[in-house]
């Protein structure tokens, strides 16, 4: 599903974010990402949905070297991958509603044809009453869920989530965990890059951990 | 294809319905985040000025081609009175051949009384003048499609009655005509270059600012996995809506113009300027049925460019994704798959304020340019300028020598003397100069002033001498000239002469002068200034020239 081969990254002359980093997780997976603040997972995931590419090494997804898609192909391939961005990158001129059916309104389906879905799933993240409502209003919490619709309602192949649950109570966050993992177990591999810990204790997966540029892999 | 025609279809439906929306939902790109007021009025007055420019060009052009066909298609047969004539039978039996003739569509003669008010303005209103014998025209028509061999009717006419019948198609003022109306089509054009370019440089930069604001836009979109097609269609229509109607804002406004132009000019000229003086200069200043749909094609233009852009920069922006955190790498190149992906290298998106700050170092960039080829023209024009002055010179059939220097006529006597060539010129005489007091300064020159040398006195300047050699040369029939002038004013003389005598040969005998050093004209101040002011003399004349050279190539 994923592999990292020797890869390396380092923002214009800045230091390594990561240093020869060599991983690779299974199809079906579901790992957490830590590593304390500017450790570089904001930057793994980026390098995974190709907003990112890395100075040196190879990245392959679903059996493909990210390098070598053409720009053209980058859609398709996004559309098998659900991202959460920490910091959400709402569209800010439509409502909560449309910004989560985004993902199917661009492949041309029909608004009718996924109309129940996406209000049925902005329920079950709590969001029933913010329907209408546009980002602008949104508490951080809300946001962070609509963010999360966002990125699920495809029932993507592969799920990456930026510090998913930062903004949300306790509660909440075992709620969105719960999605997860649901989602999980219908086939979609998951990586969530967190440093809450106690959202880690909550379930029992391997940890991906950056320290000093390098990952190790802690079941 | 169908991708485009609907694009096209929502685009235009988007242009004159600007609120409606053809679904319940929101737009994916707000269509206010790219018709912005600034943005349309940019738009617009740009479109305004080129169609301004476009229709007027268009009119000096229209009337320039009336007055050449005007005058291309009339034709004069005068038929001249002879001891015994009956001058109305002669007009009349000529009138009747001209009739018979294939290509003449029109052949009108002129009465008697016509043709003595032609005589008016030489002769004055005097009725004793009905007595004498006047000579009688016949006007003529040519039907352009079929244009008769008018250098055959001439010569036949000429036979059969003894020279008394002369034709006269006015060549040589086509030829003049021709190369006038030639320049203004030249320069009308280079104009309507300048502000389209404008235009296209303002609109470009105007959506481009308009797509930067949408940056986070079109990334998330492709984030979510919007297909490139599908993100530059939703930018696309709202580009090309906002080009129909800015476009359409600005060639209606200057279509108005154009409407009430003639009405605004006759109430505003007051008794100076007449409409039928303006008529004959910028023709009926009205656009035509062909001027107005110019105007239509410019808002299809003005579109098309808003609607391009819109695409280009989608595109800019989806192949620098992910390349702007490392401007100087690229996957592709990396593994040697393509090369292409380097020339699109992230600099990032540019921002508005970075294309300003560029427009404004474009125009600093180029005015150096400028300066530097003005300053390095210069210092080629001088050290290019004949230091000794010519030592040989070639026969030709007349000398003429630019009056401002006592050596200068000297010489010229000298080539004469030598028999280089058979008359001389002397151009640019003062007014009160006579004949003796000029031979009394040449002592040895007598018969020469006595047999084989003209003074011109119209010249007060280098154009001037031209015109006035161009009538000798005429006058005498001479081909080629030998041009005499000091060696810092030849490059410029020989430019003017040039261009009023293309078909002349024209051979330059500089003379060094004393008063200036040409061996080191960096070093003397006085130099300097001399030959500064002339290369500034210098770029029109030969600009002038330059001109007058397209304008002959393309007149054939
Ligand atoms: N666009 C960028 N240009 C330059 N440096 C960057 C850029 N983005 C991130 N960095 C740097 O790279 C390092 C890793 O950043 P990254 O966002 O991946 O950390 P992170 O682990 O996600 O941190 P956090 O937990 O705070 O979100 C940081 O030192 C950061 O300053
Ligand atoms: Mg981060």
């Amino acid at each position: 599903m994923i592999r990292f081969e020797n890869v390396s990254m380092l923002y214009n002359r800045g230091p390594e974010v990561l240093r020869n980093v060599n991983f690779h997780l299974p199809p079906g997976s579901f790992h957490f990402l830590t590593g304390a603040s500017g450790a570089g997972k904001t930057t793994l995931l980026r390098l995974l949905f190709m907003s990112l590419f890395p100075n040196d090494g190879n990245i392959f997804l679903f059996q493909k070297n990210l390098a070598l898609v053409p720009p053209e192909e980058r859609a398709a391939l996004r559309r098998r991958i659900g991202i959460v961005f920490q910091d959400f990158r709402l569209l800010d001129h439509m409502t909560t509603w449309e910004n989560v059916a985004l993902p199917l309104r661009v492949q041309g389906r029909r608004e009718s044809d996924y109309k129940e879905d996406v209000t049925e799933l902005l329920k079950w993240v709590g969001l029933g009453n913010r329907i209408h409502a546009y980002p602008h209003i949104l508490s951080g919490g809300e946001k962070q869920r609509a963010a999360i619709a966002r990125a699920v309602i495809g029932k993507p192949e592969l799920l990456l989530a930026d510090e998913p649950t930062g903004n949300v109570d306790p509660r909440m966050a075992r709620r969105l965990l719960r999605l997860f993992i649901e989602l999980n177990h219908l086939g979609t591999s998951v990586v969530i890059a967190t440093h809450d810990h106690d959202l880690v204790k909550q379930y029992n997966a391997p940890r991906l951990v950056l320290a000093d540029g390098s990952l190790q892999v802690r079941a | 294809m169908k991708q485009f025609v609907k694009t096209f279809v929502l685009g235009i439906g988007e242009a004159f319905w600007p609120r409606r929306q053809l679904s319940g939902s929101t737009q994916i790109v707000p269509q206010s985040s790219v018709s912005g007021r600034a943005l349309t009025a940019v738009i617009s007055i740009m479109s305004f000025l080129a169609c301004l420019t476009a229709g007027v060009v268009y009119m000096v052009n229209q009337s320039a081609d009336a007055w050449y066909n005007d005058i291309a298609s009339e034709v004069t047969v005068q038929v001249t009175p002879g001891e015994g004539l009956d001058m109305d039978k002669q007009v009349a039996l000529v009138t009747s051949i001209l009739q018979r003739q294939v290509g003449i569509s029109q052949v009108r003669p002129l009465s008697l009384a016509e043709s003595s008010a032609l005589l008016e303005p030489w002769l004055g209103a005097n009725n004793s003048l009905l007595g004498l014998p006047i000579p009688r025209l016949i006007a003529i028509e040519i039907d352009r499609n079929q244009p008769p061999d008018l250098s055959r009717v001439r010569q036949n006419l000429a036979a059969r009655f003894q020279d008394k019948v002369l034709l006269d198609d006015h060549r040589h003022w086509q030829s003049q005509i021709r190369s006038l109306t030639r320049s203004v089509a030249l320069a009308g054009i280079g104009i309507l270059i300048l502000v389209a370019t404008a235009t296209i440089s303002v609109i470009v930069s105007a959506a481009r600012s308009a797509m930067a604001s949408n940056h986070e836009i079109v990334e998330v979109l492709h984030f979510v996995g919007a297909q490139r097609k599908f993100i530059a269609s939703e930018f696309e229509r709202h580009f090309l809506a906002l080009g129909i109607r800015s476009g359409l804002l600005g060639a209606l406004s200057a279509g108005l113009v154009f409407f009430f132009a003639p009405y605004a000019i006759q109430m505003l000229g007051g008794g100076s300027v007449t409409a039928s003086e303006i008529k004959q200069l910028v023709g009926s200043a009205q656009l035509d049925f062909f001027g107005y749909s110019l105007l239509g094609l410019i808002v299809v233009a003005v579109a098309g460019i808003c609607m391009f852009t819109s695409s280009y920069w989608v595109d800019r922006i989806l192949n620098t994704e992910g390349t702007i955190a490392n401007p100087n790498y690229s996957p592709r190149k990396r593994f040697g798959v393509s090369s292409r992906q380097a020339g699109r290298r992230a600099n990032g998106m540019m921002s508005p304020n970075g294309s300003f700050a560029k427009g404004v170092g474009v125009v600093l960039k180029s005015t150096f340019l400028l300066f530097l080829a003005f300053a390095l023209g210069f210092v080629i024009y001088a050290s290019s300028i004949d230091r000794n002055g010519a030592r040989s010179v070639v026969q030709a059939d007349g000398i003429v020598v630019l009056t401002g220097g006592k050596s200068r006529i000297n010489k010229a006597l000298k080539l004469l003397a030598a028999g280089k060539a058979k008359r001389l010129l002397i151009s640019g005489v003062h007014a009160q100069t006579s004949v003796g007091q000029l031979a009394r300064l040449f002592p040895g020159a007598k018969p020469l002033f006595n047999c084989c040398i003209d003074l011109g006195r119209a010249a007060k300047d280098t154009i001037g001498n031209a015109h006035e050699t161009r009538s000798w040369a005429r006058q005498k029939g001479f081909g080629s000239l030998i041009v005499v002038t000091s060696s810092y004013h030849m490059p410029r003389a020989i430019a003017e002469f040039r261009t009023v005598m293309p078909d002349t040969e024209l051979k330059a005998y500089g003379i060094a002068s004393s008063n200036v050093d040409m061996d080191q004209w960096w070093s003397d101040s006085a130099t300097l200034r001399l030959l500064f002011s002339e290369y500034l003399k210098y770029i029109p004349a030969i600009t002038k020239l330059g001109f007058s050279k397209v304008g002959n190539l393309l007149a054939g």
